[in-house]
């Protein structure tokens, strides 16, 4: 299948993003190295949310759960096993398929809005066992990290540097991702989504087990969820229920549907556009949700295909 | 040799009896229609075989094995498929790729979210095929809800053909159409029950008449008759009820 | 943990009244489903609307009747500019869109509260002669209270009378189904859209104006009203009124029992029920099998 930005651009993408912290701290200040690292790993978890919610068009409000997921995972595997990031994210990407399979199985026979408060009360539960749980958690205060290591113990180990290791990092699982889901997508499977999202009840008449199917792609984005908890966490030094909060959901929500869900491309692209938007405006109003929210609402009412759709739609690519 | 068998078919909704007991037993290699007044219970025979409505009391039996309880994906993989008399296809694929998602339900790796989704598993071919054989090839990268009506319906039963059915249920598949896009449709109808069991809900008279072999007459909810086309015809009950003097 | 009759009673009552309270509000959200077809996720920002203003009109004018009676409409008002300028055009599109639009609007007004309020709880007082408490039945249990508990079944019988007994009610009833019967009455069923969803979220004004002396008024009540609204509209079937009345009178009990039983995690006990009604029942309780 074509891709919906052709392999030129993406590829260009890339180049820049692996030249880019080369200027700094010469160039520019360290914290746009910053900036893009949290924009790629928040990139990981909504091409997570895309597989579900634009192409098999599964829009969850619990996504939330699965960062926060990874990210206590991060925090108690640091504490009992290692510091090294691999074994954390298998255990991460253990607990993803179990959580995922169970969240799933159960919210999967509901639809539409139906699905939506579902999974925003499995991710409310997981907020409040967090916040309220304290002995376990530390409740609202959280809990702190230990550095996170890569490489192979006793063979060679090292601490990743900040902030260039952890922008090549989050570039490489950002990278490994986006090629996964790519393979999804166009894969006999990825078709399968799009019909589900078209017509259900007819996709299932074709001998699909469309339960199965859908179970299938929630802990997909379960998998990538925990990937990029797991990546924050250990970026942050640092989880709390926060992580957990649906208003994390709802932000996936807002990147997603502003950059153009369905796309891959789209969701990625509005994160990292409300991530610097955001970013910008915090530092001139507090309320600077009002505007994203404001619009949001814009583009619902006149571009609901998000800023990708009208740059396609631009240079004639989508029907 | 009996392709499908309903034994004691009830279904109510509520207050309201759809259908009351109804029997019915399919050959293979025959074309059986289903006529009957609006209401009679046509579709919701269909919904109960396939699976997408639970039965009261009643056994279903395809190839002599229950498959009573079973939900429409598994009825899938038995070897029945279904069009639908309201079009419920894809809108937003085109008609190649409509038909191409039908035949991928039967290929090996027909859910794998490794493999590049390409023709090389045969699967655009055989879609190919049956564009053909529904006179469709020529709208295949089309979009399905750009497609002409009659046209539409033609997907509609393209789609069944593409899971390879042993036995094809079509409801109501002239539904809408002129009768200059029925003819094609009947031509269409004649060459398939050739290679395929078939039953038929219709109220083309002339088209049940013309393919059947066997038809069933049904109204609310119970069969009233049933035997071979001329027979019917010249059933008084069937005409009081239901031709109203054809 | 000593269980008296005086707990019980009290439990008891708290719950009846929470449950009127929801009755209220989630009766506005099912008569705008049942007539737009849209599930309005702002409900429960507009509700934290009218309990914010309600502080605030206390506060200025000193009058609680007053602030009853201004919030709602100043909220109404928002809702008629909601729905005439952002519902209204995606009429006809696939519910999603109406899904994730009423979602924008909820986070522009819960901000928007932020914005104005902060981040505080305040306390609302109530009127002076319906402060204090009462006793009976061997309980002392707050005036106020027993005044909502009333307030609310006088609102709810209102609300049932307005939906099965006048013309209008039975164009709710029909909802979006029956248009052409609709114009065919004389009814503009565009006019008529537009007044349910005023009408829906001066409701909720109301709600939360008369729950401030009771609960405050606190950054959080939006989403935890919305969940328990949207649980009991579940529960009672999509566009059930009487379902729903069911829905929030066991939500108001269950509640309340949670919290008392269930110290330290009893607001987890929400999302356990909701979970499991949605799990057991997809369509809700009182929903009819098509």
């Amino acid at each position: 299948m074509k891709s919906i930005v052709s392999k030129r651009y993406l590829l260009l993408v890339l180049l820049i993003l692996l030249l880019f912290p080369l200027g700094s701290p010469t160039l520019f200040s360290d914290f746009y190295v910053d900036l893009l690292t949290k924009m790629m790993i928040f990139g990981i978890a909504l091409l997570g949310y895309d597989i579900i919610a634009g192409y098999t068009g599964l829009v969850s409000l619990g996504h939330a759960m699965f960062l926060g997921l990874g990210g206590y995972c991060a925090a108690y595997s640091m504490k009992v096993l290692t510091t090294n990031l691999f074994p954390i994210l298998l255990v991460g990407f253990l607990l993803a398929v179990v959580v995922g399979f169970v969240v799933g199985y159960f919210s999967i026979q509901t639809k539409g809005i139906f699905f939506v408060f579902l999974t925003l009360a499995f991710a409310q539960f997981f907020y409040l066992a967090a916040f309220n749980l304290t002995t376990l958690t530390g409740g609202d205060n959280g809990i702190t990290l230990s550095k996170v290591t890569i490489g192979i113990p006793k063979v060679w180990e090292v601490l990743v540097s900040r902030p260039h290791g952890f922008y090549y990092l989050a570039l490489g699982f950002m990278v490994v991702a986006y090629l996964w889901c790519h393979r999804i997508i166009s894969s006999p499977f990825g078709k399968v989504l799009v019909a589900i999202r078209e017509n259900e009840e007819r996709v299932s008449f074709l001998g699909f087990n469309v339960r199965m199917v859908k179970i299938k792609a929630f802990m997909i984005s379960a998998l990538l969820g925990v990937t990029a908890g797991v990546l924050f966490a250990t970026y942050q030094d640092f989880v709390s229920p926060g992580m957990l909060h649906w208003t994390l959901s709802g932000d996936f929500i807002l990147m997603s549907v502003l950059g153009g869900m369905g796309t891959l491309v789209g969701p990625v692209l509005g994160g990292a556009i409300i991530l610097y938007v955001g970013d910008l405006l915090s530092s001139l109003t507090e309320n600077w949700m009002i505007f994203i929210g404001s619009f949001f609402v814009l583009t619902i009412l006149f571009a609901p295909q998000g800023i990708l759709g009208l740059i396609l739609r631009r240079s004639g690519k989508r029907g | 040799m009996l392709l499908l068998e309903a034994r004691h078919l009830k279904k109510s909704f509520g207050n309201l009896a759809v259908l009351t007991n109804i029997n019915l037993q399919v050959r293979e290699g025959e074309l059986k229609s289903i006529i009957g007044p609006n209401g009679a219970g046509k579709t919701t025979l269909f919904n109960v075989i396939t699976g997408s409505i639970p039965l009261d009391s009643g056994q279903i039996l395809f190839r002599g094995k229950d498959v009573t309880r079973a939900k429409p994906h598994v009825f899938s993989r038995l070897g029945m498929a279904r069009s639908f008399q309201i079009n419920n296809f894809f809108p937003n694929l085109t008609t190649l790729e409509n038909v191409e998602l039908a035949v991928q339900s039967r290929l090996k790796h027909g859910t794998s979210s490794w493999r590049r989704f390409a023709g090389d598993n045969g699967g655009e071919e055989k879609a190919l095929e049956i564009l053909e054989s529904t006179g469709l090839q020529e709208h295949r990268s089309e979009l399905a809800m750009n497609l002409s009506y009659g046209d539409q319906r033609k997907l509609e039963i393209g789609l069944a053909l593409g899971t390879e059915p042993q036995l094809l249920l079509l409801d109501e598949p002239t539904s809408g159409m002129s009768r200059f896009e029925s003819r094609s449709m009947i031509d269409l109808i004649e060459n398939l029950s050739k290679r395929v069991t078939i039953i038929l809900i219709e109220h083309d008279i002339e088209l049940v008449m013309r393919v059947s072999d066997s038809v069933l007459v049904i109204h609310y909810g119970q069969k009233i008759a049933e035997g071979a086309p001329e027979e019917i015809e010249k059933n008084e009950e069937v005409q009081h009820v239901y031709l109203g003097g054809l | 943990m000593e269980i008296h009759f005086s707990t019980i009673l009290t439990s008891m009552l708290h719950g009846l009244i929470l449950g009127m309270v929801l009755v209220i509000v989630a009766g506005g959200l099912t008569i705008i489903f049942g007539m737009l077809d849209v599930l309005n996720f702002a409900h429960g920002s507009l509700y934290m609307l009218g309990g914010y203003l309600g502080y605030t009109l206390v506060k200025w004018t000193g009058s609680f009747w007053l602030a009853l009676l201004v919030a709602p409409v100043i909220v109404g008002g928002l809702g008629f500019l909601i729905e005439f300028f952002t519902l209204r055009p995606l009429y006809g599109r696939p519910p999603l869109h109406h899904l994730l639009l009423t979602f924008g609007i909820s986070l522009i007004i819960l901000n928007l509260i932020k914005f104005i309020w902060g981040n505080d709880i305040y306390t609302v007082p109530p009127p002076s002669y319906l402060s204090g408490a009462a006793r009976f039945l061997g309980i002392s249990y707050p005036t106020y209270h027993l005044f909502l508990l009333f307030f609310s079944v006088a609102m709810a019988v209102l609300l049932w009378l307005l939906i099965s007994k006048t013309r209008y009610g039975v164009a709710i009833r029909a909802g979006t189904e029956d248009i052409e019967t609709l114009e065919a009455n004389g009814i503009d069923s565009r006019k008529l859209f537009t007044a349910v969803f005023v009408a829906g979220t001066g409701l909720a004004a109301v709600a939360g104006v008369t729950i401030a002396p009771m609960r405050t008024v606190y950054p959080q009540m939006g989403i935890d009203i919305i969940i328990d609204a949207f649980i009991i509209v579940v529960i009672g079937g999509l566009g059930s009124i009487r379902g729903a009345v069911i829905g929030a009178l066991l939500l108001g009990q269950a509640v309340q029992f949670g919290a008392v039983f269930l110290t330290g995690f009893s607001d987890a006990a929400i999302y356990i029920v909701m979970a499991a009604i949605l799990l057991l029942r997809p369509s809700g309780l009182a929903a009819e099998s098509e």
